[in-house]
């Protein structure tokens, strides 16, 4: 469906934001993971036709979507990470402006859209009055006007509130049944539930693309816990990888991620998928 | 006191670098540069800077530097204040507002570091301008270059004009009401208001100072009535001259004291504006300047805009029929709906002034097709920003066509609402007076081209909408000459001016399109 061969993106001589990218994508959820930095938003820019790659060859269904841009921005819905609405503009009226960029014909789809990001009630209000979450359903219902076959979503829960997060991860999910959704996110829990597979970015490459499952598995063993005293848990702090660390007491509750038994006394655990991902160091920070 | 002058320092210097790193200020700067040498004109052609009683004015360092300093303040004192405003609206986006509301700096030091800040841009563009009036003397001029001569001048004609435009843009965005296109609007009648003082100034022979004239021409004037006599005829800038009499000159240090005392005078009294903004200072306090929701509840045209709500229902229509036109059509007609639905006003206006257009005569159409025209150009002056100022720039990018037909569209849709305002004014116009119908043509077509191309470049609104005004009110007010006709308004427009505005039009339509690709990144 979206092909990536060797996607490479530089800004001036000297920065290379996404370096020699390749992927395969079909309908499903792919997480986009890794740091701020990472090179996520660069390469969701690319997908979603914003900017051209510097080197390499985008296809959709086929068509080289650089080339012809619209053969993808047809088929594609995008919401950016930060975005706002215009002023003096009811949500309505902010979605039949898009439905219009995009040419949707149907205007009963905005009613059933609206209904849908549960906003029905809200049509007629001023859409810069709106909360965070309101606006990022708002944001969501606009880029599903034209019945996307792909679904580009950048930062998708930032800002809002549990209740609101919950909703959009089951949204997501449910679109993902039969389109191509992609969630760029440094949150591991907005997608470990509902992705299908995850491609993990480091320093603009892409270091891994594989299930939550593969990389849990190859995680295992690499996580223990430990019950430690505050002078051991700062020598621990140096030699291995912590991933938590609790006080109780005169003691350290901690989560380690290390190749090998860290200290006395650990036991392993098993890995949740943001600690597979951090014990396989693919989310560490990125290097200066 | 010392920690307090730091910071005042520290904010003035950080809100120059702010804005001369604009682009707006490349394109400011550009401009300076063409109207110093549009201003100083090469007197083998026929024209001179200063002209009295149809003599030339000998091209010396204080001849230029009093007429360019002139001609510069009454240009810097508009553009100079929509270059300095907006920067709160900034904060607010921002969220910067909340960090320097909840600081202990919030206050005083705040606004004077604005000032202070406003003050040295100014002064760099101003400098800029002195850079290439030196460099035009070189080439023109007829006498050595006087340096401290310049200097004199521009600190006495420029410097209280750069104070209270500063002043002036640092009130109108300290204080919650002023805030946005309707402070906007005000300024320029606050500017005209300075206008207005010439024409008593000039038929005064006493020729006095007017101590609120900030923009120094009266003082000009005095200076020069006390060393030339006037007469009843002073022209300054692209002025005719009869080469058969002798020219005229001034001496080196032209100053006299009284007039110079008035100018410090003048300095003080620009300050006004600093001082109301102290106190009324909104210190981003979201009771006051909440972005969104308390703008609208405290702009009157907002407050207008909710009246007449329902209104906006009237553009649905529109957003269907956008909706079932294919290609860059519909997405210009959705931008022109989103304009009108935005805007319940200009919806009720537009229904309104197609019955004068269509019964008043000739004569009177002219000025009301120049209303409608003023209207239309502070209406469209946002369009080809509004993605970027509300964040959607890339949301509206990703949609069919991209970027690179949302520069098109945008133009298309200004001028489809240029046309929707004056289009059955034009075709009444059309019929008694073609040459003039298509003088408001090219005109409109012109503005909508320059509308999109400045808001494309610049990225705010306030490059074009200062122009507009600028060009409407030197449209207005020169009624001599086909090329300032630029819509029609005195009929003086011909054929051939009509021509040249819309094939500025393409020109600057073309050169925004070749930046819009330009920047779309590789």
């Amino acid at each position: 469906m979206l092909e990536l061969h060797n996607v490479t993106k530089t800004f001036g001589k000297n920065v290379t934001a996404v370096a020699d990218v390749s992927l395969r994508l079909e309908p499903g959820v792919v997480g986009l993971i890794g740091h701020n930095g990472a090179g996520k938003t660069t390469l969701m820019q690319m997908i979603a036709t914003l900017t051209r790659p510097s080197a390499g060859r985008i296809l959709f269904d086929g068509d080289d979507v650089v080339a012809r841009p619209d053969a993808l921005r047809n088929r594609l819905g995008y919401l950016p990470q930060d975005f706002g609405v215009y002023r003096n503009v009811t949500a309505l009226e902010f979605m039949r402006y898009f439905a219009a960029l995009k040419g949707v014909r149907d205007a009963g789809r905005i009613r059933r859209l609206l209904e849908l990001v549960n906003l029905h009630d809200q049509v007629g209000r001023m859409a810069s009055t709106f909360s965070g979450g309101m606006l990022r359903r708002l944001g969501i219902a606009q880029a599903l006007l034209n019945d996307p076959d792909v679904l580009v979503v950048d930062e998708p829960t930032a800002g809002l509130d549990p209740e609101e997060r919950l909703r959009f991860r089951n949204l997501l999910a449910d679109l993902g049944a039969d389109k191509l959704v992609i969630i760029s996110t440094h949150i591991v829990s907005d997608v470990e539930t509902i992705a299908g597979r995850l491609a993990i970015m480091r320093s603009g490459r892409l270091v891994a693309c594989d299930t939550p499952d593969a990389i849990l598995g190859r995680a295992r063993g690499q996580v223990w816990s430990a019950s430690v005293a505050a002078d051991e848990y700062e020598f621990l702090r140096t030699t291995t990888h912590v991933l938590q660390a609790l006080r109780q007491g005169e003691r350290v509750s901690l989560r380690i991620a290390h190749p090998t038994l860290p200290c006395a006394g650990a036991q392993p655990c098993e890995p949740s998928l943001e600690e597979a991902l951090m014990a396989q160091r693919y989310a560490v920070k990125e290097a200066a | 006191m010392n920690a307090a002058f730091a910071v005042i320092r520290t904010l003035a210097l950080v809100e120059a670098r702010v804005r001369l790193r604009r682009l707006s200020t490349l394109v400011t700067l550009l401009g300076v540069v063409a109207l110093s040498w549009l201003m100083i004109s090469d007197p083998a052609d026929g024209l001179t800077l200063i002209a009295v009683r149809g003599a030339r004015v000998l091209y010396t360092s204080a001849a230029l530097a009093l007429g360019s300093a002139a001609l510069a303040a009454l240009v810097l004192a508009l553009a100079g204040f929509y270059l300095l405003r907006g920067r709160v609206a900034e904060d607010l986006r921002g969220g910067a507002g909340a960090v320097i509301g909840a600081s202990r700096n919030g206050g005083v030091p705040f606004v004077l570091g604005r000032w202070c800040g406003g003050v040295l841009y100014l002064a760099a563009l101003v400098g800029a301008f002195m850079a290439t009036v030196l460099l035009c003397h070189a080439v023109r001029g007829e006498g050595p270059i006087q340096p401290l001569v310049y200097l004199q001048t521009y600190a006495l004609v420029l410097g209280p004009m750069i104070l209270f435009t500063a002043a002036c843009a640092t009130l109108f965005d300290a204080w919650a009401p002023l805030m946005g296109k309707k402070g906007d609007v005000l300024y320029f009648f606050v500017w005209v208001g300075q206008m207005a003082l010439l024409p008593t100034v000039a038929g005064d022979r006493a020729a006095t100072v007017v101590p609120f004239d900030f923009t120094g021409t009266s003082a000009v004037i005095a200076t020069l009535a006390a060393h030339i006599n006037l007469g009843d005829s002073l022209t300054l800038g692209i002025a005719d001259f009869q080469r058969d009499k002798a020219p005229l000159v001034l001496p080196t240090w032209v100053w006299p004291a009284a007039i110079a005392g008035a100018r410090c005078v003048t300095a003080l009294l620009a300050l006004v504006p600093l001082l109301l903004a102290l106190p009324l200072f909104h210190r981003f306090s979201p009771d006051r300047v909440k972005p969104g929701k308390a703008r609208v509840r405290r702009s009157p045209l907002a407050v207008v805009d909710g009246w007449l709500r329902p209104l906006a229902r009237l553009a649905d229509p529109l957003f269907g029929l956008a909706a079932r036109t294919p290609g860059i059509a519909g997405q210009a007609l959705a931008d022109v709906a989103l304009t009108l639905a935005a805007s319940p006003s200009a919806l009720a206006l537009l229904l309104v002034v197609q019955v004068p257009a269509l019964v008043l005569d000739a004569q009177a159409l002219a000025p009301f097709a120049l209303a409608c025209v003023a209207y239309w150009g502070i209406l469209v002056s946002d369009v080809a920003t509004r993605d970027g100022d509300a964040a959607l720039a890339d949301m509206s990018a990703a949609v069919p066509g991209g970027s690179a037909r949302r520069y098109w569209r945008q133009f298309a849709a200004s001028l489809v609402l240029g046309l929707m305002f004056t289009g059955v004014a034009m075709l009444h116009l059309a019929v008694t007076d073609p040459v003039r119908a298509a003088a408001l043509l090219s005109g409109v077509f012109a503005l909508a081209a320059f509308a999109t191309m400045l808001g494309r470049t610049s990225g705010t609104s306030r490059t074009f909408l200062a122009l507009f005004l600028l060009t409407l009110y030197v449209s207005v007010n020169v009624s001599r000459g086909a090329w300032a006709d630029v819509v029609g308004f005195h009929g003086n427009a011909t054929a051939a001016s009509s021509l040249a505005w819309a094939g500025i039009g393409v020109l600057a339509l073309l050169s925004g399109h070749l930046w819009n690709r330009r920047a779309l990144p590789v």
